[in-house]
């Protein structure tokens, strides 16, 4: 025996001096510019419809999505609806001025929206992309159905659409943690809507109290226009987005 | 900056923090399996990849080299399928060792790479893991989905044929010089 056993250990221990043949640092350089690859699609995504079932909603949800690529133009048309199906207008839009001086434009529902009914609801988030036009529903925050062009997807194709996935979950993530983020209870907000519902000759006296209950917003006892209420809680929301 | 984006550092510099430890294990692995240094690139950044893509749903960071090396064996087994397949490739030794290591590192890590090359897959899976690696029987065993007693038998195989190789080419030498 030439070559003893042993010696083929001594190998194995030169081998482990090796240098790598890539750096940790290089490797997650990969991964930062595979991440932002797959933010690229999203610029496509927002040439989209981004539909909604409640009108608040398309207010923030526009703006949010929109951040997310700034550096594109803005979407040019984003159009809510109430589930099933689709009500809504394609004139009168509103105008909201974004982050860094962008806009983008969201048509309000000519149809009265109650907020408290569409929150109960499943929420939908519709995404059209070259693939054709998704749809994924939630229930409680989860993603329940996504489907694609009518089409429900089952568990083994929705791995072939993972990145649009991902994008409409963030998209909802962002919208939640957005919505949350917003005092409805707060001085701030009850002078804006008394000083909106002024503006439009609704109320005239600043001693009305602006209640907020569980998405509900009452003034006193005057029952106002729901389409009312949400299209000046919209504003305000892109308000704060300024 | 949008609430997407500073989620997406924060998966990163976490993920940042658990590779990082790893990586010069992983690279060891990847580099006695495979030959080419462009591949061996490719694997190493797709293990990591697809690491950075389940990091979430791995709840055990202290399996992440586990993993790693689970994710980087599959891989392999897929370039390997690849290149016979297509034969396309020629191996080429020269290219195998980097150029950052001494010349003696270099050239004993070139016998030794030679000599695995000859090896079953899985058995030089085995080695390098083992030899290379430090990673134990039964970690093997599970990572290559096997009994212990196999995994014990295929490195007692691998280590005979390694010996019987290196002293064929020894006995060669020998031969030449006479």
């Amino acid at each position: 025996m030439l070559f003893e056993e042993n010696k083929v250990g001594a190998l194995f221990e030169k081998a482990k001096l090796e240098e790598p043949c890539i750096s940790s640092d290089e490797v997650l350089a990969h991964i930062a510019s595979e991440e932002r690859k797959k933010l690229t699609p999203l610029k496509h995504v927002l040439k989209l419809k981004v539909l909604l079932n409640y009108a608040a909603a398309a207010a923030i949800i526009a703006p949010v999505a929109y951040i997310l690529t700034s550096d594109e133009p803005a979407p040019k048309k984003i159009v809510t609806t109430t589930s099933p199906s689709v009500v809504v207008a394609d004139s009168a839009p509103n105008l909201i001025t974004l982050p860094e001086k962008k806009t983008a434009k969201f048509i309000a529902p000519e149809k009265p929206v109650n907020l408290t009914e569409n929150l109960k609801s499943l929420e939908h988030i519709s995404i059209e992309n070259e693939n054709g036009t998704y749809v994924f529903y939630f229930k409680n925050d989860s993603l329940v159905i996504t489907e694609l062009n009518g089409n429900k997807l089952s568990k083994k194709q929705l791995k072939d659409h993972k990145p649009v996935i991902d994008y409409a979950n963030q998209l909802r993530k962002s919208y939640k943690e957005f919505e949350s983020s917003v005092d409805y209870n707060s001085s701030d907000f009850k002078q804006y809507m008394l000083s909106e519902l002024k503006q439009r000759g609704i109320v005239n006296d600043s001693a009305f109290e602006v209640r907020f209950n569980k998405s509900e917003v009452s003034i006193d006892s005057l029952k106002i226009d729901n389409a009312i209420i949400n299209e000046i809680i919209a504003k305000y929301k892109s308000g704060i987005l300024k | 900056m949008s609430l997407f984006r500073k989620k997406s550092t924060t998966k990163q510099e976490a993920f940042s923090e658990v590779y990082k430890p790893l990586h010069h294990n992983l690279t060891r692995f990847v580099q006695n399996m495979v030959w080419s240094n462009e591949d061996r690139k490719d694997i190493i950044n797709e293990t990591a990849m697809i690491a950075y893509e389940k990091f979430d749903a791995i709840r055990d960071k202290k399996a992440m080299l586990s993993f790693l090396f689970t994710v980087a064996s599959r891989l392999i087994y897929k370039y390997r399928e690849r290149r016979d397949r297509f034969r396309t490739e020629e191996y080429n030794h020269d290219q195998l060792i980097d150029e950052k290591d001494s010349a003696h590192v270099k050239v004993e890590a070139k016998e030794l790479k030679e000599a695995l090359s000859k090896l079953g897959l899985k058995s030089q899976e085995a080695i390098v893991l083992f030899e290379i690696n430090g990673m134990s029987i039964i970690e093997i065993a599970e990572l290559q989905k096997d009994s212990v007693p196999a995994v014990k038998s295929r490195l007692a195989r691998a280590r005979e044929s390694l010996r019987k190789m290196f002293d064929e080419k020894i006995t060669n030498e020998i031969g030449n010089a006479i």
